[in-house]
């Protein structure tokens, strides 16, 4: 949202304007009348003394100026946001949400499934700009998404959606559009009526209505925050008991494609994308073993009557966290690491006889736990205030979260779970290792909450009661200094 | 403010009416007109009495001696002067105008002028002392009717000074041990640290005191509303306030209670006690100290 359309320069040329205005009001503003008097004699015996004024009261006059001044700063970034960069061309996109977008395309699925999709794909490759969201045009206007947010997010704020209404609406769409935008930015529209107008006051308005049955790529990655199916592919030569496990959790989605899939369970001889993987491993060496839960387990387990008279167990990697270590010898028998050759992707590394046993209530609660830790998100670089975040604990360590609220943080169902709420910068310290992170203030638009016209939302008609409000602040800050309730 | 505004002759005509009569002279003084309980040389006959030995030979009534054959000697009162002191407050307060532009000040002044008038036109001793929150140069005694444009002139030149201090006014006047006589104390009486603390000051000093507050029309009903920021103009201190109806009634109440406790002082001490309304006539107000007994003989 921008101040009535206004650039940042103009805003602070006006906001310097409204300072010096002020700044005579509070210079001009009503004091008390002073009368000279033969004597305090008699006053002072019934009298209920005010706060004095005299000149030592200058200051605390100057900090209600600036309190005023800060308070009208507030008021114009929390709601106008007009400091967003404004070189980048801004565009608003119009879902067509009408009646018309409830058919099915060719795939099957509803035509306002596709726009939805393509107003993502819009928002990912090409932006939304310092001033532009995503609404959605059924009936009445519901912003979807806002400028600076992740565009997974469009999926999750639309879901549940009916399609209502006429393209009617699309008409009163545009024209708040407008009102958000300046000249040179862009309005598009997914769906919708056929005709539209080419430009409105230098704001150009385009049509990207995907073709039926166009497919619109492949779905979003499936978004850290958001509560989707774990989408796992399995490659390769897994015990039953693994599949099983996997097949059973209603959490889980199987996928073929390995492209597709969140996480990746495998076995030592499939070939690993660069995506969180559980790999089943067959081990080396042999020996009795027997499984035992290291302090960094970031689970719970019981691991009861888990031993075999010879088995392997793994071989050691550098840098790996051991979960589960044969009791006699110290071998770890499952371990995870960071894999830097696949971009820091998380990696389990189970050994095959730990998990063969259909029978042994251990095996799914480890694979499963396994798979939610390497599915867990990756600490994104930036982030909107508000975000939850999931963090996989690959060991059962506490990690202290440094930030403008600290917290100390306990691994739960194998990930560290927590909200940045706060816009500023975080720094995640999981022992030796550490993880900084920036929360970004979120636009004011919209998740998903507050259902409203753009009209009522922003452009020209925000600024008079904003206006208005910082009026009887003033007003009402005046009338405390004039009855002297203030210094 | 001029001379001629201070003393027209309108004023000093009316100074002619004016007679200063002091319940008591002390003796020992200068030969005047004042009567003393002295009985002595004077010209008014009081009483007779038998001839003693060593009695004035000038003062046996012989007419009596003729009828009666024996010695009775005239009493006459004998008159001495009168020591006049004058304490004026010269400090910011009797300066500040009132209603219509009056000034306790000017008041003051004239007062002081007449009674000094009549002082020395009964060849009475004058003395004026002016104080303020510093010590101003004093006029000393003064008499004989020539003396009275002496004090004129002295009046007119007086400076205004800056705070009512009646405690330390009176405590120099104390130590200057001067003959026993009248103290006329001319001021608002607004010490700021209230009459407790200069009325036992006052109560210590042998003269008899005669009490002259210069008052203003409504003084005691400031006409203020609202909220304000009251300024003493002698200090220059603040209090900001709300004035309201309730708060100008206990200020009036105030005021009365201040009034009556100089009067009671005045009461106990035996003093006389005068209001003078600044704006009014002084001299009429002045005549009130003779015809209705404020101070009595």
């Amino acid at each position: 949202m921008t101040f009535a359309g206004l650039s940042a320069t103009w805003v602070v040329a006006g906001l310097g304007l409204l300072a010096l205005a002020l700044f005579a009001l509070h210079l001009l503003r009503v004091r008390l009348r002073r009368v000279a008097v033969d004597s305090l004699l008699f006053f002072r015996q019934v009298a209920q003394p005010l706060q004095p004024r005299v000149l030592r009261g200058a200051p605390s006059r100057l900090l209600s100026y600036l309190l005023s001044l800060a308070i009208l700063a507030a008021l114009l970034l929390a709601f106008a946001d007009p400091w967003r960069a404004e070189t980048n061309p801004s565009r608003v996109v119009l879902v067509d949400g009408s009646g018309s977008a409830a058919h099915a395309g060719v795939d099957g699925r509803p035509l306002l499934a596709a726009h939805l999709d393509h107003a993502r794909e819009l928002a990912a490759t090409e932006g939304l700009g310092p001033r532009g969201s995503v609404f959605l045009v059924a009936g009445e206007l519901t912003p979807l998404l806002a400028a600076g947010e992740a565009p997974h997010l469009l999926a999750a704020r639309a879901a549940g959606r009916v399609p209502t209404g006429s393209h009617a609406h699309f008409e009163s769409a545009l024209l708040a559009a407008r009102g958000r935008l300046r000249a040179g930015d862009e309005i598009v529209v997914v769906g919708g009526p056929q005709a539209l107008p080419e430009t409105m006051h230098g704001v150009r308005v385009a049509r990207a209505c995907p073709a039926p049955g166009e497919s619109f790529g492949a779905p979003a990655a499936a978004s850290p925050a958001a509560l989707e199916p774990i989408a796992v592919h399995v490659a390769g030569a897994v015990p039953p008991a693994v599949a099983l496990a996997l097949a059973s959790d209603p959490e889980l989605r199987q996928v073929e494609v390995a492209a597709e899939a969140l996480v990746t369970v495998a076995d030592a001889r499939a070939a690993l994308p660069a995506s969180p993987a559980l790999r089943i491993e067959d081990g080396a060496g042999s020996g009795p073993r027997e499984a035992q839960r290291t302090p960094r387990l970031p689970f719970p387990l019981s691991l009861r009557d888990l031993r075999r008279t010879d088995a392997p167990a793994l071989l050691p990697e550098p840098g790996e966290t051991v979960w589960i270590e044969d009791a006699r010898s110290g071998a770890p028998l499952v371990a995870a690491r960071r894999d830097p050759a696949r971009d820091g992707a998380p990696t389990v590394r189970i050994v095959r006889w730990l998990v063969e046993d259909l029978g042994h209530a251990d095996v799914p609660r480890l694979v499963l736990h396994a798979v939610r830790v390497v599915a867990a998100p990756r600490l994104p670089p930036v982030c909107s205030a508000g975000t939850e975040i999931a963090v996989p604990a690959l060991d059962g360590a506490v990690a202290d979260l440094r930030g403008p609220v600290p917290l100390r943080l306990l691994p739960s169902q194998g990930v560290y779970r927590f909200a940045v709420d706060l816009p500023g910068t975080y720094r995640l310290e999981l022992g030796r290792r550490h993880a900084e992170f920036r929360a970004v203030p979120v636009p004011a638009a919209p998740a998903g909450a507050a259902e409203t016209t753009l009209a009522a939302l922003g452009g020209t008609r925000l600024w008079l009661p904003l206006a208005l409000l910082a009026l009887a602040l003033m007003a009402f800050e005046a009338w405390l200094y004039h009855r002297g309730r203030v210094p | 403010m001029s001379g001629s505004d201070l003393f027209d002759p309108a004023f000093l005509t009316s100074l002619e009416a004016l007679r200063l009569i002091a319940r008591r002279v002390p003796a020992g003084g200068r030969h005047g007109e004042q009567r003393s309980a002295a009985r002595g040389m004077g010209i008014e006959f009081t009483d007779v009495r038998p001839y003693t030995p060593g009695d004035d030979f000038r003062a046996i009534d012989w007419h009596v001696f003729q009828r009666l054959d024996k010695l009775f000697l005239r009493l006459y009162l004998e008159e001495q002067d009168l020591p006049v002191y004058f304490l004026i407050d010269q400090s910011r307060s009797m300066s500040l105008p009132g209603p219509g532009g009056a000034e306790r000040r000017r008041t003051a002044l004239q007062a002081v002028a007449a009674l000094s008038y009549v002082a020395l036109q009964h060849l009475d001793r004058v003395a004026i002392f002016p104080f303020a929150g510093e010590e101003l140069a004093p006029l000393p005694g003064t008499s004989g009717r020539a003396g009275f444009q002496r004090v004129l002139d002295y009046l007119e030149r007086l400076p205004q000074g800056t705070e009512t201090r009646l405690s330390e006014a009176l405590t120099r006047f104390a130590h200057r041990r001067l003959r026993r006589g009248l103290l006329v104390l001319v001021s608002d009486f607004l010490d700021p640290r209230g009459p407790d603390a200069w009325l036992p000051v006052l109560n210590a000093i042998p003269h008899r005191p005669l009490l002259l507050r210069t008052a203003l029309v409504g003084e005691d009903r400031p006409a203020l509303r609202g909220p304000i920021e009251v300024v003493d103009c002698e200090t220059g201190t603040t209090l900001a306030l709300e004035a309201d109806d309730a708060l100008v009634a206990r200020y009036a109440q105030a005021h009365a209670a201040f009034v009556r406790q100089l009067e009671d002082f005045c009461r106990g001490r035996g003093a006389g006690m005068l209001h003078l309304v600044a704006g009014l006539p002084t001299v009429p107000q002045l005549a009130r100290l003779f015809t209705q007994g404020v101070l009595t003989a």
